[in-house]
């Protein structure tokens, strides 16, 4: 039976998910539960559907005669009426594709790549799904399409080690360098993390570490001093520092999960975490989303 | 003289002032066209009025920089009796290698000709005469690249920037209107070469040169604009192919960019074209361009329109030197009298049989009879068009290489290229308003035609019905939904075929584009339409996304098929927020890259965020220098009128999802 890979979304010509031109890859599912996630619908497994933004029923009798409650609808009533609704306010959070299919919709791209641009897989935690990745990576390094992934490297070192041999970069995420903080805010075993950094360094792939300056966090100083000193003795091709947004709010609210309201950090502040990384010879870069 | 004011013209001096070409009208008490319009009891007509002898008369100044001198009186425009070549791009090559002198040869035995090029010197004396009178610092030079325009052929960069703003101000003193100014980097490089060999410049002094080149053309700005403030048509073509298929591209074509970088103005403005040899480095300076804020260049995509040109009837051995006649229509330089803005077809105007009584027609039907209506439409619009009357235009007439051949003035039967020029607009609501009936009519059955109809005639009042149309707009046209791309392509296909069947008086044939102006004005005459557009709201404007993403109209636009008469400017359209180009913009110029080895048509980005445009509304007097690109031109935004800024700040705010 053949292996479906579960997509949240698909975005194409993405500026900021590797080197050149990128079709991003949205994959299902996470292992961390960072207080500040902006892809909440990654890790949500029971419903497939939501009602987005463009229905603003709450309990009312929907105008358009279709059951599906608004909010308070049930996946059931919404993959049922996925595709009447006259506004498209149900929306797949998740579908599943094979292979062939994902391989398909990232060709359309190709034209875009240039000799630096590829595909990256993103999520969620794209490594989760190595097993059902193994074949579409190794039929897109056929194609020579440069592979990435944007991974928390959360993840059992054998999922890793699937996929390894296909990737070209990872944007790995580095936030909380203290192994019990690590365990307590983000559910993340620190020692899992640090064991595949290794594996990936072993073997001289290229890295971008990705922090998100979330407050207090990350940002707090003891963290800070972590990630400097880790990054003094694992020099990534550059780092990517961004702060946080919320963004994701309404996402939130669609799916029913408490809102953690995420603190930014100041532009002076981020400006001197920034020349902190760049002191240690490592190209920095600010990134907005 | 644009149609407009020739109407009111003849209203009040009745036909007798255009009796002859080259008879003066003075339009008293006014230094503004617009203004003229106003008080059209206080127009002089000179009825043996010498051209010579505005400057005579003249109370405007002779501009001038260092190293030029530029003179146009807007108060004295020329009459004409029958259509003028206006929106054209004339080839100035020729003014550069032929003095006067040599022009008089090229014209032997054509005594009205040779006549108009001695009153065309008696001009140009009179003009040395009062330059004399001023305090110049490098008069010297000045006069003496003026006194060669009769005797010498031009020499050097400096000199050859001077001929084109003389000829260029004498096209406006005779009543053209969008004079373009041509493919200067292709026609100046051998000057600029040559002064470079010689010593005579540097890279930096020709920046000076040309900044003040742009300074001198964008004087007149408000008296040279046409619809609204900022249509001048002051296009300078960059990049291309010589003729033997080479990519033009050079030190000027950059400088040309630079400079008008720097100069931070709306016009002059820069039509760049490109092909697949044309360096990273070039469409890398055009984005940066964009990426500040001044709506230009305009991209065209030689590798799509040249075969179209010549699929057209456009000789192959001719289409390497297209350019356009006013903001995107491609045109041939140098041999060509098309009229290229002849009419804009609405393309909403068939469909307004659907607003009336007949709602009971499937949709078959209704997509059968709007194109029965389509067809009828346009066999009105190219009959009240067939007919065309050049005037003689002896001044035109220097420029254009059959005219040299046949040592005759512009007559149709003798000029190569004589077609004529539609522009469209509607089709993005035209094909919305089909899939919206079909979606939500036919498909979801959410509600009735006659009822969609009910809520149309009332302007749209329910804000459910609204909203579904509105959502239902983005999977429409501009969109990756395969049925929008085959209904457009179906309408296009229709128009196409309905224009293949005419020819002119002249013999020649009928064009139209996907790009049109006056969106705004056009849509204040149509009620609500299916798409939700309410009453009197602006068309869609060009090629463009009804979504946030402009990634979709660039992969709509891909799938689009032009026919071999659908050459007149297809400009995709759209709006990115400034802060996002300018930090992505490495890539973005990869993206336009590769889009432009696909079936991108012509491209314009406007570069601007909803919240400065916002602020501008509220606060004019803080954003004076705020520019933005219009239908084919860029344009202070404090000069566009409410609806116009209206617009753009409603286009604004859908490019960011707002």
């Amino acid at each position: 039976m053949e292996d479906y890979i579960v997509v949240n979304s698909i975005q194409r010509s993405c500026f900021h998910d590797g080197p050149g031109i990128r079709t991003t890859i949205f994959l299902h599912s996470c292992a961390l539960k960072c207080p500040w996630c902006s892809n909440p619908e990654s890790s949500v497994n029971n419903c497939q559907y939501i009602v987005n933004s463009s229905c603003h029923l709450i309990d009312d009798e929907c105008p358009y005669k279709i059951e599906c409650h608004g909010y308070n609808s049930t996946t059931e009533l919404l993959s049922h009426n996925f595709n009447k609704c006259p506004i498209m306010a149900i929306e797949k959070v998740f579908d599943f594709y094979t292979n062939d299919k994902l391989k398909k919709e990232i060709l359309k791209d190709r034209f875009l790549y240039s000799t630096d641009g590829g595909v990256t897989f993103s999520g969620g935690e794209p490594l989760i799904q190595s097993v059902s990745l193994i074949s579409l990576m190794k039929s897109l390094k056929q194609e020579k399409i440069n592979i990435a992934v944007e991974t928390s490297l959360f993840v059992t070192a054998d999922l890793l080690l699937k996929v390894i041999d296909y990737i070209d970069l990872f944007i790995v995420d580095l936030k909380i360098l203290d192994s019990n903080k690590c365990l307590s805010y983000l559910q993340g075993n620190l020692e899992i993390y640090l064991h595949n950094i290794d594996e990936i360094f072993k073997r001289k792939k290229n890295v971008i570490f990705r922090i998100p300056l979330i407050s207090p966090y990350v940002t707090n100083e003891d963290n800070l001093s972590l990630i400097y000193k880790f990054l003094q003795q694992f020099k990534p091709i550059k780092v990517e520092i961004f702060k946080g947004h919320n963004l994701a709010k309404e996402k939130y609210l669609k799916l029913g999960i408490t809102y953690n309201t995420v603190e930014t950090i100041t532009d002076d502040e981020i400006k001197v975490i920034s020349e902190k990384i760049e002191l240690l010879g490592i190209d920095t870069e600010i990134i907005q989303f | 003289m644009n149609s407009a004011l020739k109407q009111s013209l003849k209203k009040i001096v009745g036909t007798d002032y255009i009796n002859k070409y080259h008879r003066a009208v003075y339009l008293n008490n006014s230094s503004n066209k617009f203004q003229s319009l106003m008080i059209m009891k206080d127009i002089k007509v000179y009825n043996n009025f010498n051209f010579s002898n505005i400057i005579n008369n003249t109370k405007e100044p002779i501009i001038f920089s260092k190293h030029f001198v530029y003179f146009i009186d807007f108060k004295f425009i020329m009459g004409h009796e029958f259509e003028l070549n206006n929106n054209m791009t004339p080839d100035y090559s020729v003014v550069l290698d032929n003095c006067l002198d040599e022009l008089k040869k090229v014209f032997v035995n054509n005594g009205e000709e040779i006549n108009f090029i001695l009153e065309l010197e008696n001009y140009l004396d009179i003009y040395i005469e009062q330059i004399n009178t001023l305090e110049l610092k490098n008069k010297k030079l000045i006069l003496k690249n003026l006194k060669n325009i009769k005797n010498n052929k031009c020499s050097n960069f400096v000199e050859a920037l001077q001929r084109v703003l003389f000829f260029n101000q004498l096209f406006w003193q005779f009543g053209y209107n969008l004079c373009g100014l041509g493919r200067l980097d292709f026609i100046l490089n051998f000057y600029y070469e040559n002064d470079l060999k010689n010593g005579l410049i540097t890279s930096k002094k020709a920046k000076e040169i040309i900044h003040e080149f742009y300074y001198l053309l964008n004087y007149h700005y408000k008296n040279k604009s046409n619809c609204l403030i900022g249509d001048t048509g002051q296009i300078i073509v960059l990049g291309g192919l010589d003729k033997d298929g080479n990519n033009v591209e050079n030190e000027l074509t950059e400088l040309f960019i630079e400079v008008l970088n720097d100069f931070n103005k709306p016009d002059p403005k820069i039509y760049l074209r490109v092909n697949k040899n044309t360096s990273e480095k070039i469409i890398y300076k055009a984005m940066m361009c964009i990426a500040s804020g001044i709506g230009s260049p305009i991209i065209s995509n030689d590798e799509i329109i040249i075969p179209k040109l010549i699929d057209f009837g456009y000789d192959p051995i001719d289409v390497w030197n297209y350019v356009p006649a006013a903001c995107w229509e491609p045109s041939i330089c140098g041999n060509s009298i098309d009229l290229n803005n002849v009419g804009i077809l609405n393309l909403l105007e068939p469909l307004s049989f659907l607003f009336k009584e007949e709602h009971n027609l499937s949709l078959t039907n209704i997509e059968n009879k709007y194109f029965d209506n389509l067809k009828k439409y346009i066999q009105q619009q190219i009959i009240s068009h067939q007919n065309i009357h050049y005037d003689k235009q002896p001044y035109l007439s220097l420029f254009i290489s059959d005219c040299h051949k046949t040592k005759n003035m512009v007559l149709a039967d003798h000029i190569k290229y004589k077609n004529i020029g539609f522009t469209t607009l509607g089709l993005s609501n035209v094909v919305n308003c089909f899939l919206n009936i079909e979606m939500l009519v036919n498909q979801k059955k959410i509600i009735s035609l006659k009822q969609l109809n009910n809520f149309r005639q009332n302007n749209f009042q329910d804000n459910n019905v609204l909203l579904m149309l509105k959502q239902n707009n983005k999977i429409g046209f501009g969109s990756t939904n395969i049925e929008a791309v085959k209904l457009t392509n179906k309408i296009i296909k229709v128009i196409s075929d309905e224009f293949d069947k005419y020819t002119t008086n002249n013999g020649g044939n009928f064009k139209f584009g996907l790009s049109g102006p006056s969106y705004v004005e056009i849509g204040n005459k149509v009620k609500a339409t299916y798409d939700g557009r309410k009453n009197f709201e602006p068309l869609g404007v060009h090629i463009s996304s009804y979504s946030n993403n402009y990634l979709d109209i660039m992969s709509f636009a891909d799938k689009i098929n032009y026919p071999k008469n659908c050459i007149n400017g297809n400009v995709v359209d759209f709006i990115v927020n400034s802060s996002y180009i300018n930090i992505n913009l490495n890539k973005f110029t990869k993206y336009i890259r590769a889009y432009l080895n696909k079936n991108i048509y012509q491209l314009q980005i406007n570069v601007i965020d909803s919240k400065t445009l916002i602020s501008a509304k509220e606060h004019p007097e803080l954003y004076s220098n705020l520019i933005v690109r219009v239908w084919g031109f860029s344009a202070y935004f404090n000069d566009l009128p409410e609806e116009y800024k209206n617009l753009i700040i409603e286009r604004a705010l859908q490019a960011e999802g707002i």
